[in-house]
């Protein structure tokens, strides 16, 4: 918003002959510099645009967010990146490899990049980096490198490949980040990164200071979705912090619950050790114990899974959250100092005024007041502006979060849910090999039975209630695991083709590369140091 | 055939003009008119009586029967009883005592007769009889219970004075039962005790009560207010005796004495067919005494059945606390030597007596335990378990049964029930009961001082039967195992109650999650998920109590069981114990006597008396060594039992277990598969 009394320039005439003719200078110079296309019509629609936010009470209309962030009216830069593999190092510091391919952006020497290879704590730098300089963007947190797998397991390497590889296209797909001079640097440097510009320090208050600001009443927002996105935010994270203790908890209940059984099954055991009056008896134990034995190691297997499936996504989720509140509550200090520099550009407006007023004019006060008056209102033109980027982008990067969220929980659920029914069906399965065991036990066949003596030569209909075609039990013919082997077996013969066709034209590409003499030309050309 | 004569006057005399007032009559609601029902039926009850009389020998089921059931029809009712009063009173102002001298003459003399003709329970039985004076008023206990069968009427002060008179012939019978049987004479103490209660101010010397009233005892405390008119019960003295016989040939085979008895039972038709429930748990008493009760509904579905009060598909309900199933189980225990008795639940830590699920549980297990008992018709025919069963007035019944019998049943050491749950460290608890499965034969056997405890260490070793030794050995490993067992499924299931909570949580949290409204699809899968959550919580809370159920409520039940085996074992060897000292010292006196009739001179009042010793050990050491034959044999067969029932008990836990277990896994899938398939979860 901009200040009570907007400063113009016209109310001061300028009758200081020394004065230089510099205020007409486009402000917002500083801030956007970066953006060297859009500059001529900032220029041209400066004036006109400041009027219609006036007007609007503080909201952004379509043509200014244009100007703000043209970032997100062009597709034409972009960067893709493809996680190849991920290679064993020190521990929870794993090796990523991954390609990359480039379009449209400057700066960059190639536009293709095979086989970068990064540490994990390289990425988590970068990460930080992109969080700290990128104050208008939601930077999404980079995945633990531990899983709740065992660790150098199958499925913890799927799952960081999963996860690595979603964080990527996230930040792919973000048109500022992507514009982040600093991924020239990820990209390109040779032999392992740090960060480059890392002189660029946190523009907010941090430590002490950013607890103390925050206990403050939060600043007028005009934009509602905004303004109730950070509670909500702030609830979802706590929700999601107890939801995922909730589920360690549960995990390690469920841990040490498959401990009891097996100790279970070991005390099964030694009673069919000294069941010796009675065959059957002893066979119904015995069987009973190989049957409590593999219950608790599917026990053991599904604490796990349930961790490694929703825990993990669950984690990931609060490191977004916290990192989303932290961006708003960032955008909230910024908004803060607008309101302190509108309150200084008034000051300093109110100390000219009355310097105007005076009858006898020392023209070096004046000079003076009306210098720092201009000061102030560059810098309140500047935060304003800053605000409104921040503003605008976070619009936008709401909805990608909401939608992000939307299918990250249906994802996790998803395979949740995969999980806990292939659990219970290994389970199902595993007891159902028992009964015939326990009914033949003696003559009798058991409550199956029920006191139809003359029955003992009747079969027992002991068939495995989950079959081809169905469930027994119910007259339901979908069955989620069978069509996710379909899908999956689906995606990945999909998946073959496409390899095979990128790999052909890889091949391509290398064999262009090899012979490209231009390529190796402008390759030389430029310094690498 | 005079006094058939008198007494038929008498009911005519007494009837007609006392059921005048009608009001007792028409409570009599079989019958069209009040009054002719009541003669017709006082005329076959004579008629009945009467041919009784002339046919003393023949006794016949059939026609006992019968008259048991028109005895039983009027009698129904109050009022009618108080009408009987009515008329009996009036029979002694009009004709007593003579009739009554005539009557006792007549009656002694047919009765003698009958019984030496008829009893062949053995010589102590005669014996009784002859050395006795051989009165028929014992005949009046066993008539005057069955008159009053439904009376509700308890046994007041003067039947409870009545017992001190009850000194005399007890000790008269105690002579008889010194050359008895040692497990015995506490029964036939209680049960002569009992008669005597019933029999009241007549039945003071007479010896035949033990016979005349085994399993009517229940019966006879309500008989004992009734009884107070004398007349009334020299005249139903008159007309009884077969009855008695009948009764007694009935319900000797209660005792658990030897095989043959108990193959005849099988062809009776009088056994309790019992239908036992228990229900309502109620809480009663202020704070001090609040304990629980319960409602017992029991149905006896023979009406053959003697010597269970009431009609048959009606129930009889009666309110038991606890402490009252504790008391059957011992009483039950000190009556059947031998006999493996369902115990009751354990006992329960004063905190948390009154939560619901404990209660549920304990009604469960002592439904189960009455029910198993009643399956036992050595059991379900004991006197005491009727009376526990049946009685109006049980505190005071149950404390005079304990004081006759000697049983000390409420105040008996009960650890083994105890033991089951508390069991603690696995290895301490098992290597105790061992050690004190050893100690207590010593402990026991120290009754006749030091020497003896040292014999019965080597009594101890000297195991006469493999089978068990083995036995034991096996159970001790049984009971180990089987504590390991419930340990581990109660460690599982308070883990299972663990993750219930935090089930709990979990859909707790994503319910808040899904309330945030992060979008409505997000919030649509939350909640639902958030449903099936709570509802796998509710599956696992379902299943775990199922389990505790299945698994946990048999296991816990057969270690119970153990104890009671583990009792009737230490019994066994007390006994053993018993022959063995006597047995020693036979041998030594008999060496002795040996040595001194060997002497040229011996004195002999020393050789007399001396003799008379070993003749007295020998008696003493047959008895044991019958009674620990009989209780051996008795084991054997219960063991067979216990085997059988265990592994059926067993098996079916374990298929409930199983298959509870796949319905629940069953239940978990559909819950999941429903959940995947209502959001599309697919095409994610």
């Amino acid at each position: 918003m901009a200040s009570a009394v907007p400063y113009n320039p016209d109310d001061f005439e300028n009758n200081n002959p020394f004065a230089e003719p510099c205020y007409t200078d486009d402000p917002d110079y500083e801030q956007d510099d970066e953006n060297g296309i859009s500059e001529q019509q900032y220029d041209q629609d400066e004036s006109a645009n400041e009027n219609a936010d006036v007007s609007n009470m503080g909201k952004l209309t379509e043509a200014e967010l244009r100007k703000l962030l043209p970032e997100r009216y062009t597709d034409k830069y972009s960067i893709q990146i493809r996680l190849v593999a991920i290679e064993k190092n020190k521990v929870g510091n794993p090796i990523l490899r991954f390609d990359a391919a480039l379009k449209g952006l400057p700066r960059f020497r190639q536009a293709k990049y095979k086989e970068v290879r990064r540490t994990y704590n390289e990425v988590v730098k970068f990460n930080k980096y992109l969080t700290i300089s990128n104050l208008e963007v939601f930077v999404p947190v980079i995945p633990g490198a531990v899983t709740s797998y065992p660790s150098g397991g199958d499925e913890e390497t799927k799952q960081l490949h999963q996860v690595w590889q979603e964080w990527f296209d996230r930040i792919c797909s973000n048109p500022i980040l992507v514009r982040d001079e600093e991924f020239v640097y990820f990209l390109e440097s040779d032999f392992g990164y740090s960060v480059i510009n890392s002189n660029r320090k946190s523009s907010v208050a941090s430590g002490l200071m950013r607890k103390t600001l925050k206990q403050l009443a939060v600043p007028y927002d005009p934009y509602d979705e905004l303004a109730e996105f950070r509670p909500m935010i702030k609830s979802a994270y706590l929700e999601c912090q107890k939801l995922y203790r909730s589920m360690d908890k549960n995990s390690k209940t469920e841990k040490q619950l498959s401990i009891h059984v097996f100790d279970l099954c070991n005390k099964l055991s030694v009673l069919a050790q000294s069941e010796n009056s009675h065959p059957g008896m002893k066979n119904m134990w015995e069987k009973l114990s190989k049957i409590v034995q593999i219950q608790s190691d599917l026990l053991l297997i599904e604490s796990i899974n349930d961790m490694g499936s929703l825990g993990d996504g669950i984690q990931c989720l609060v490191n977004d959250f916290y990192q989303i509140k932290e961006a708003l509550t960032n955008r909230h200090l910024i908004m803060r100092e607008l309101t302190q520099a509108e309150t200084q550009t008034q000051t300093k407006h109110q100390n000219a005024t009355r310097i105007k007023n005076k009858s006898a004019l020392d023209p070096i006060k004046v000079d003076e007041a009306i210098r720092s008056l201009e000061y102030a209102t560059k810098t309140e033109e500047s935060l304003n502006l800053q605000v409104k980027r921040i503003s605008g982008e976070m619009l936008f990067e709401r909805k990608e979060i909401i939608q992000f969220t939307e299918k990250k929980f249906q994802k996790l659920l998803k395979n949740f849910t995969l999980n806990k029914v292939d659990h219970h069906r290994k389970n199902l399965k595993n007891l159902e090999n028992i009964r015939l065991d326990i009914r033949i036990v003696d003559q009798k066949g058991g409550l199956s039975r029920l006191n139809r003596d003359n029955l003992t030569t009747l079969k027992h209909n002991l068939s495995q209630s989950q079959s081809a075609n169905g469930d027994s039990w119910s007259s339901r013919t979908f069955r989620s695991l069978k069509k996710e082997e379909e899908e999956r077996e689906n995606r990945l013969e999909k998946e073959e083709e496409e390899a095979e066709i990128t790999k052909l034209n890889e091949d391509d590409d290398d064999s262009k590369n090899v012979v490209d003499a231009r390529n190796a030309a402008t390759l030389l050309g430029v310094a690498t140091f | 055939m005079e006094q058939d004569d008198l007494t038929a006057s008498v009911w005519d005399d007494v009837v007609s003009p006392h059921s005048e007032p009608a009001t007792y009559g028409n409570v009599a609601s079989s019958s069209s008119g009040p009054l002719a029902a009541e003669f017709n039926d006082m005329s076959i009850q004579d008629e009945q009586e009467n041919e009784d009389k002339e046919s003393n020998e023949d006794t016949n089921h059939e026609n006992y029967d019968h008259h048991q059931e028109e005895q039983n029809r009027p009698y129904d009712y109050n009022h009618n009883e108080d009408y009987h009063y009515n008329t009996n009173s009036s029979f002694n102002t009009n004709s007593n005592t003579f009739n009554t001298g005539k009557l006792k003459k007549e009656e002694r003399k047919e009765h003698t007769h009958q019984l030496l003709s008829e009893l062949t329970q053995g010589a102590e039985d005669s014996e009784l009889l002859r050395s006795g004076t051989v009165s028929p008023k014992a005949v009046t206990s066993a008539e005057a219970l069955f008159n009053d069968k439904d009376s509700p009427i308890k046994m007041n002060k003067a039947a409870l004075a009545e017992s001190e008179n009850l000194k005399s012939p007890r000790g008269k019978i105690k002579l008889k039962t010194s050359s008895f049987k040692t497990p015995r004479p506490r029964k036939f103490n209680a049960k002569v005790n009992v008669s005597h209660l019933q029999g009241t101010e007549n039945s003071e010397k007479n010896p035949l009560g033990p016979l005349g009233s085994e399993s009517d005892d229940s019966k006879g405390d309500k008989a004992s207010v009734i009884s107070s008119s004398r007349a009334e019960i020299l005249f139903r003295e008159a007309e009884a005796p077969l009855y008695e016989i009948q009764h007694n040939s009935k319900t000797s085979p209660q005792k658990p004495v030897s095989d043959e008895q108990k193959n005849g039972e099988d062809a009776r038709d009088d056994l309790n067919q019992l239908e036992i429930t228990v229900g309502d748990p109620m809480k009663v008493g202020d704070i001090t005494t609040a304990h629980i009760v319960y409602a017992i509904r029991t149905k006896n579905k023979n009406p053959n059945a003697t010597s269970f009060p009431g009609a048959t598909d009606e129930f009889i309900t009666v309110s038991r606390r606890y402490k009252d199933f504790r008391w059957i189980y011992h009483q039950l225990q000190n009556n059947h030597p031998g006999r493996i008795i369902p115990p009751p639940p354990t006992k329960q830590t004063y905190i948390g007596r009154f939560n619901e699920n404990f209660i549920e549980n304990r009604r469960l297990s002592l439904e189960k335990m009455l029910n198993k008992i009643s399956n036992i018709s050595v059991l379900s025919n004991d006197a005491d378990f009727v009376m526990f069963l049946t009685s109006e007035d049980f505190i005071n019944e149950s404390r005079e049964r304990e004081r006759l019998s000697g049983s000390g049943a409420s105040t008996q050491n009960n650890d083994f029930l105890d033991n089951a749950t508390t069991l603690g460290d696995d290895g301490a608890a098992s290597t105790a009961s061992l050690s004190s499965s050893v100690s207590t034969p010593i402990i026991s056997g120290g009754g006749s001082g030091f020497m003896s405890s040292l014999f019965s260490i080597s009594t101890k070793i000297n195991e006469p039967d493999e089978y068990f030794s083995h036995k034991r050995q096996y159970v001790d490993e049984l009971e180990y195992n089987l504590k390991q067992f419930y340990n581990a499924i109660e460690l599982v299931g308070t883990q299972r109650i663990d993750m219930i909570g935090v089930l709990d949580e979990i859909s707790l949290a994503i319910d808040e999650l899904a309330n945030l409204e992060i979008s409505k699809v997000t919030t649509e899968l939350l909640s639902a998920f958030s449903e099936v959550q709570l509802k796998i919580k509710e599956n696992l809370d379902r299943i775990n109590l199922q389990d505790q159920l299945t698994l946990g409520f048999t296991i816990e039940e057969y270690l119970r069981i153990i104890g009671s085996i583990k009792f009737v074992f230490e019994t066994r060897s007390k006994i053993y114990q018993q022959y063995y000292n006597f047995n020693q010292e036979l041998l030594k006196k008999s060496s002795q006597l040996d040595k001194l009739t060997r002497k040229y001179k011996a004195p002999v009042d020393k050789v007399n008396s001396l003799t008379f010793e070993v003749d007295k050990l020998k008696q003493k050491t047959s008895a044991f060594e019958n009674s620990f034959n009989s209780i051996s044999e008795t084991i054997k067969e219960e063991m067979e039992n216990f085997e059988y029932e265990k592994i059926e008990d067993f098996r079916n836990s374990v298929e409930i277990f199983i298959e509870s277990s796949i319905e629940s896994q069953k239940e978990a899938i559909e819950l999941y598969e429903t959940f995947y398939e209502r959001q599309n979860l697919a095409s994610v």
